[in-house]
């Protein structure tokens, strides 16, 4: 099926604008912070998906790189005077950096030893946070000055929005660039892309930077948002969240698999009175999705609404 | 610094819960040598074995502490089998697109699942089993907990009576046969998704073993598999993937690592605390410098 | 019209114990359609692998035009004109043809979107698949995929194709399809090494045998001379539909273009 563009961005307007008017319906600050953690959570699951659904690289890593952006910021403000700019834009550089070193380290693994190392490059990540409490103020956390000087979370809602439709648009375009059947060939066969001219390495690396860099920019709002960091907020389980969202969602599609985030988080959140259980029903949709319905549960609906492939 | 009776008896101890680290190591080499897949949720199959040997203590009081052992067991066999029988069968046909994708998805989604749903039944608070030999032994100037001495011994029986059954049962031979060629062995009558399964079982209970033999010594929480499970995964690739003998060795490698890592920095709190680092530092120059491991085949 | 110049020298592949290939040298010189045959297992698809990037040779090296490329990794060698397709097809299942045939124009990197999707719709054409333009490649038979896969590498315009069983399990009709598309893109000046069991295609098509046995090349030369060489015989010997394949091939007069 070819592109209808006009299906396309009607589908994405009608997002947009909902998106702006949530705050003038929903007063609860509770909920409007639900909301921004939603899109904070729907831009992780766009990374992952990047990742694995675009270029085939199953990494464990997202959440380390969160952190490590948001630490940088949150650090640099702590011991340095340094104004609040400059600790997010080393943030973010941070992550891309981190990022470009292992993504160069991850071009000799594949499959399951790609995501093993990606697992002990996340453990690594915080265990040293939370050891090096003295630095770092460990478990007990790390208090991180908001980017507003309110209590009021509609500003933090519209920011993140902002960050997420922006970075959506950049994503997006990627990926429907000559870049993304790159990526794309890399994931379905990359001897084959290679034989075929496509340079591997270089586009291997430059989907994990990209992922890096937009973990990175999730990783500064979190903390200046949340303004408390945790290194145990970086454990594998709640990697497992962003992955189970992005992969319930659609992993090989951009859109289904924030959606996924976004609706997930939602869900989670919904059903916080049930405690671990929700978890439970969390894993087992993983399961039962990876199993029966590989491509995920919003992907097809998402094709119909912006009729294409993505 | 330290003395010499210190160390030693660091590295005694380190060598006896390598014992158990071998045992869980080795049912994860079983499924990949068999599945060719990592099972991802290999550190809940401890947990859960711990798990139930401490439920079994509870309804059924005055039972010998090894029951508990064998109950975990014959759960995990269960859980195993019914866990690839839904989840891992399309592996075994070979009809999976990009079938590492969907092992690591499958299995880590049952990691989360196994996690959650202890917690969700047991809650967060710690629980313990009952001693198998309480007190310690002295071998020379060292002393060994009762308990750490009885685990280690246990698993060296269990993985002895592995070993022995994958070379002389007709199973074992067919698991051999099927890690080597599934097509070949298909052809020769044996039937890979059976295999499969009992192989994943066999994986499964291993670990579960392993949990209910350290559950005297240490609490069982939830994510109290977590640790071990990425601690299984260094040793599968520090002995080499498939490995049995890298499995046994890298298990009895990484305790002494671990043990004689922490009596080696003079900082105490740190260097508990970076117990767990030793063995990541190590997993990541394995994999940088000799992904193969020790044992492992060259291509594979 | 490009000069084609592929020089394989000592060519040696090892794995561990086993000699895939051991010590193979052979030149290609011009447009020249080359078949390569040899018995299950004497090393012609490690060969295409060692020439193409995906394997590092042992020892041995491999010039291709005027340049040592035996260092480069597979991509490079398919932007100076070497492609190749594969045993199996391996067609990238969950893209659609036109994407497929799109990746490797744009890997090259002459031109934009626009001119690559006109290249494709022209290939598409010469192989009489436009109609599948936008159905995912895993929905195309056997045969498609085969096409598919022919119209990927001519993407590429190399100037050297290695060719990986072509014909395998493809029906008659479509065999003679393919056969007659090789031999046009030949004429347009194009070199071919094509791997095959395929006896009497093989023997109708090229005008150069090599043939390999156990890693190493028996015999290179003139269809007519190697059909009769002892060695080579030896070599089928015990592969009986082979060796009859071998004596029956090319006696019904196929064309040396």
């Amino acid at each position: 099926m070819r592109d209808t563009p006009v299906r396309r961005v009607s589908f994405f307007s009608v997002l947009v604008v909902a998106g702006l008017m949530v705050p003038l319906v929903v007063q609860s600050s509770y909920w409007l912070h639900v909301f921004a953690m939603a899109y904070f959570y729907g831009l992780l699951a766009a990374t992952w998906s990047f990742l694995d659904g675009y270029s085939g690289q199953f990494s464990f890593g997202n959440i380390a790189l969160v952190l490590i952006a948001g630490y940088t910021s949150g650090l640099l403000a702590k011991y340095t005077g340094a104004p609040m700019w400059v600790g997010i834009l080393l943030g973010i550089l941070a992550s891309g950096v981190v990022g470009l070193f292992i993504g160069i380290l991850c071009l000799r693994f594949k499959g399951a030893y790609l995501a093993l190392f990606t697992i002990a490059f996340a453990e690594a990540i915080r265990l040293v946070l939370n050891t090096e409490h003295r630095f770092t103020r460990g478990p007990a956390g790390l208090s991180v000055e908001g980017f507003f000087d309110t209590t009021s979370k509609v500003p933090y809602y519209y920011l993140m929005f902002a960050i997420l439709i922006v970075s959506m648009f950049i994503l997006y375009k990627m990926a429907k660039s000559k870049w993304g059947l790159f990526f794309r060939a890399v994931r379905e066969d990359d001897d084959v892309a290679s034989a075929l001219g496509v340079n591997i390495i270089r586009y291997k690396v430059i989907a994990f930077v990209v992922a890096s860099l937009f973990c990175g920019v999730a990783g500064v709002f979190y903390a200046h948002f949340n303004q408390m960091l945790a290194p145990n907020f970086g454990t594998l389980a709640t990697m497992g969240l962003v992955i189970g969202m992005a992969v319930i969602g659609g992993v090989e599609n951009l859109i289904a698999a924030t959606l996924g985030g976004i609706f997930l988080e939602f869900g989670l959140e919904s059903l916080r009175g049930f405690g671990a259980w929700r978890l439970v029903v969390f894993g087992g949709l993983l399961m039962v999705v990876v199993r029966f319905a590989r491509n995920g549960l919003l992907a097809p609906l998402c094709r119909k609404l912006t009729g294409e492939e993505v | 610094m330290f003395s010499v009776d210190y160390i030693l008896m660091q590295g005694a101890n380190g060598l006896v819960i390598g014992c158990l680290y071998a045992l869980m190591a080795l049912g994860l080499t079983v499924i990949f040598s068999v599945l060719k897949i990592i099972n991802f949720g290999h550190g809940e199959f401890y947990m859960i074995g711990g798990y139930m040997s401490y439920a079994l203590a509870t309804l059924v009081g005055g039972l010998n502490p090894f029951v508990g052992v064998l109950f975990a067991i014959v759960v995990l066999l269960v859980v195993g089998s019914a866990f690839d029988a839904l989840f891992l069968r399309p592996l075994h046909k070979g009809i999976v697109e990009r079938p590492d994708e969907y092992a690591i998805l499958v299995t880590f989604g049952l990691s989360f699942f196994l996690q959650n749903l202890m917690l969700g039944l047991a809650g967060p608070f710690p629980h313990r089993t009952e001693s198998f030999l309480p007190g310690g032994i002295h071998v020379g100037s060292i002393m060994i907990s009762g308990d750490r001495l009885v685990a280690a011994g246990v698993a060296l029986i269990l993985m002895f009576g592995l070993l022995l059954f994958i070379k002389m049962s007709w199973t074992g031979r067919a698991m051999r046969a099927v890690s080597q060629d599934r097509e070949a062995a298909s052809v020769t009558g044996i039937n890979p998704v059976r295999t499969g399964n009992i192989a994943f079982s066999i994986g499964a209970a291993l670990a579960g073993a392993s949990g209910a033999l350290i559950a005297p010594i240490f609490s069982i929480v939830p994510d109290v598999g977590v640790l071990p499970g990425v601690r299984s995964f260094i040793i599968v690739v520090l002995g080499g993937m498939g490995s049995v003998k890298g499995a046994i060795l890298g298990g009895l490698i990484i305790g002494l690592v671990e043990s004689m890592g922490a009596a080696l920095i003079p900082d105490m709190s740190r260097a508990l605390a970076y117990r767990e680092l030793y063995g990541l530092i190590i997993f990541v120059i394995v994999l940088l410098f000799r992904p193969r491991g020790l044992f492992g085949e060259e291509y594979s | 019209m490009t000069d084609i110049d592929l020089k394989v020298e000592s060519l040696k592949k090892h794995f561990g114990g086993v000699k895939a290939v051991d010590g193979i040298s052979f030149s290609v010189v011009g447009n020249e359609l080359i078949g390569l045959i040899g018995p299950n297992g004497s090393g012609k698809t490690t060969t295409i692998n060692t020439i193409n990037g995906l394997l590092k040779p042992t020892s041995g090296s491999i010039h291709f035009q005027g340049e040592r490329i035996e260092r480069l990794p597979p991509y490079e060698r398919a932007k100076r004109g070497l492609g190749r397709t594969f045993q199996v097809t391996r067609v990238f299942r969950r893209m659609n043809v036109m994407d497929n045939l799109l990746v490797p124009a744009l890997a090259l990197g002459h031109g934009d979107r626009k001119t690559a999707e006109a290249r494709a719709e022209e290939v598409m054409e010469f192989l009489t698949i436009t109609r599948l333009a936008y159905e995912p490649a895993q929905n195309l038979s056997g045969g498609q995929q085969k096409l598919l896969e022919l119209g990927r590498v001519l993407m590429l315009d190399p100037v050297l194709i290695f060719l990986d069983e072509p014909f395998a399990g493809v029906h008659p009709e479509l065999r003679t399809q393919i056969h007659e598309y090789i031999r046009e893109v030949h004429q347009a000046g194009k070199a071919f090494i094509i791997v095959s069991h395929d006896m009497d295609t093989i023997f109708g098509l090229s005008h150069r045998v090599l043939v390999m046995n156990e890693g190493q090349l028996i015999a290179d030369g003139d269809p007519e001379v190697v059909r009769k060489d002892e060695a080579v015989i030896d070599a089928y010997l015990g592969e009986a539909s082979e060796k009859e394949q071998l004596e029956g091939a090319g006696a019904t007069g196929g064309d040396h273009a």
